[in-house]
């Protein structure tokens, strides 16, 4: 047999041989062209800050001569005085390291060290001793923004390809969310609590994970071995996959969600995106939600969409208002007018998602969990009506 | 974008497709000839030729992965280029230390013996061989043997020590000798 051969051999070979392989490389290309980029991020981050450290070392060393020159005290930064310049030149002393509170006197007439447009006095302020500027007050020690530099660089990559992030051994996700303050989550917390964008085939069922990291606890009997899809959308928009092992999630239901173990022995929550329960009651069941959440606040609308929020943590009313009569999913999407009611809660266990729902007054209560859109019938009017006069009785929230 | 799309693409004959290709797995299909070739410029061309004969096959052809489609299109270029240019000789490709790997006592004793078989038939043996190989076995197998990929690649996209991608691939060579012979392929 001649190389030849076995070469033409091996390249007829079925494409079920190699697609195995083709995407684990694939995964790799992506992963390592990453790496350079986040490298990359990370070589400019650090030659930016040592040229801040080293245009802040010029500027402070330039101040301490023209201190030790005068043997006064420095002004604060961004302010110029005008005073006049010493009568007699004086023998330069002996410089010490660190000017004397309210010692000395002040600085001539400097140049700006900042962008800000300098107040001109013609006569320094006085000063009290104990604000007298010393060397630490004026200049403050660098600081160390070594720590920062993975959130950075986590925010970079958010920002230039809807992100990737290591996810422990796997892909990654866009970390874009109304919830973070400054318009991203914490991608830190949510790299290492989330996954995003991956997707689940089981059964013919989609399963999507949208959820923070399960316990083990939570988990019950093992399903079988599967491959988890995952988009990377950063650079190719490639799906490659990721061997998982599928769970149970204990007193859950297969066709609401499901949990996966990952290679690096974590588990996540997947939910089913079509999943359709039969009424409210069915999903509160099958979802926990009595347990698993807690309540955060109620906001009522009046018909100008002018809110009152009541903040409290009484939850068990509502739910026996909720559970009391059973209402049934219905398929409505569009809804004329603004909520009456939105209710929100917070949980650890289906966490970053916003667990609320909103009472419509054409008899919908609308909740979005886990970015499932469900639509309860509801006799809008009792049900508001009944919530405001347990919170007036009561008296057990705070309004805002 | 996704496969599909790309493919469908091409069966608009819009040139997009060439780009979304280039887009999507220009980087895998250079890391399959550049191991082959070794040469950039010349792994450049190939996957450039890639794309002109995927242009000219689809259609008709639909290829469900498109990967693998456009993968085996530049093997084979790649190989091809690298006959008519090298005529096979020593070169320190990824291609031909794969071929001295095979040579040194576990498969090919010598480059031209008459064939008693056809690809076709040493093709379906293979398979038959590899369906006994554990998944990372096999995968290890086709990397080195259908990618070209050196051992250290290897071990980056396995995430296995080279040390095990040495043994587990000296360990299938002699296995696969081994079966081969049972099946009667003379070597």
């Amino acid at each position: 047999m001649s190389a030849e051969l076995f070469l033409d051999a091996m390249g007829k070979i079925n494409d079920t041989y190699l697609a195995d392989y083709a995407d684990l490389k694939t995964a790799y290309l992506i992963r390592k062209r990453r790496q350079i980029r986040i490298f990359s991020s990370a070589a400019a981050a650090c030659v930016g800050i040592l040229l801040l450290a080293g245009a802040a070392v010029m500027i402070y060393s330039g101040q301490a001569k023209r201190q030790t020159a005068d043997g006064g005290q420095k002004p604060p930064q961004g302010t110029v005085y005008v005073t006049e310049p010493p009568k007699e030149p004086t023998t330069p002393a002996p410089v010490p390291t660190e000017s004397p509170a309210g010692q000395g006197t002040p600085l001539p007439t400097q140049p700006p060290v900042s962008g800000n447009v300098p107040e001109i006095h013609t006569q320094p302020p006085v000063l009290p001793e104990t604000e007298a500027p010393t060397r630490e007050t004026e200049l403050p020690p660098e600081k160390d923004r070594r720590s920062e530099w993975p959130c950075f660089i986590a925010h970079l990559d958010a920002e230039q390809g809807g992100g990737v992030t290591s996810s422990p051994g796997i892909g990654g996700h866009a970390a874009s969310s109304p919830n973070g303050s400054n318009g991203y989550m914490d991608d830190a917390y949510f790299r290492e609590n989330s996954m995003w964008q991956f997707t689940l085939e089981y059964q013919g069922a989609q399963y999507a994970a949208r959820s923070s990291k399960l316990s083990k606890d939570d988990c019950g009997a093992y399903l079988q071995d599967m491959h988890l899809r995952i988009r990377e959308i950063a650079l190719t928009a490639y799906d490659f996959h990721v061997r998982v092992q599928v769970y149970r999630i204990n007193q859950m239901p297969e066709d609401a969600a499901l949990a996966i173990r990952t290679e690096d022995g974590k588990y996540y929550l997947m939910v089913n995106t079509a999943y359709q329960p039969d009424s409210f009651r069915d999903f509160a069941e099958d979802f926990q939600l009595t347990e698993k959440t807690d309540l955060l606040q109620i906001a009522f609308f009046n018909a100008q969409g002018e809110a009152k929020r009541i903040e409290t943590a009484d939850d068990a009313f509502l739910w026996d208002l909720l559970l009391e009569t059973d209402m049934p999913l219905i398929n409505a999407g569009f809804f004329p007018s603004p909520p009456a009611v939105n209710i929100s809660f917070s949980s650890d266990y289906y966490a970053f998602y916003d667990v609320s729902f909103s009472l419509y007054p054409e008899g919908y209560l609308y909740f979005s969990v886990l970015g499932n859109r469900l639509c309860f019938q509801v006799d809008s009017e009792k049900l508001t009506n009944a919530l405001m006069e347990h919170i007036a009785q009561k008296n057990n929230g705070s309004a805002r | 974008m996704e496969d599909e799309k790309i493919v469908a693409l091409y069966f608009e004959r819009n040139e997009d497709a060439i780009k979304e290709s280039d887009a999507k797995y220009g980087r895998f299909l250079f890391s399959i000839a550049k191991n082959i070739l070794t040469d950039a410029e010349d792994s450049k061309e190939c996957v450039n030729d890639t794309y002109l004969k995927a242009w000219n096959t689809i259609p008709p052809s639909r290829p469900k992965r498109l990967n693998l489609f456009l993968g085996r299109i530049t093997r084979y270029t790649s190989i091809d280029r690298l006959r008519s240019k090298l005529a096979f000789r020593q070169s320190a490709s990824g291609f031909t230390l794969a071929l001295d790997e095979l040579k040194e006592g576990m498969l090919l004793q010598k480059d031209v013996i008459a064939e008693k078989i056809d690809a076709d038939h040493l093709s379906a043996l293979i398979e038959a061989f590899l369906d006994t190989l554990p998944a990372d076995e096999k995968n290890i197998f086709v990397g080195r043997y259908f990618y070209m990929d050196s051992i250290r690649e290897i071990a980056h996209v396995t995430r296995f020590s080279e040390s095990k991608i040495k043994s587990c691939l000296y360990r299938i060579r002699k296995e696969l000798k081994t079966y081969l012979e049972k099946e009667g392929v003379s070597l």
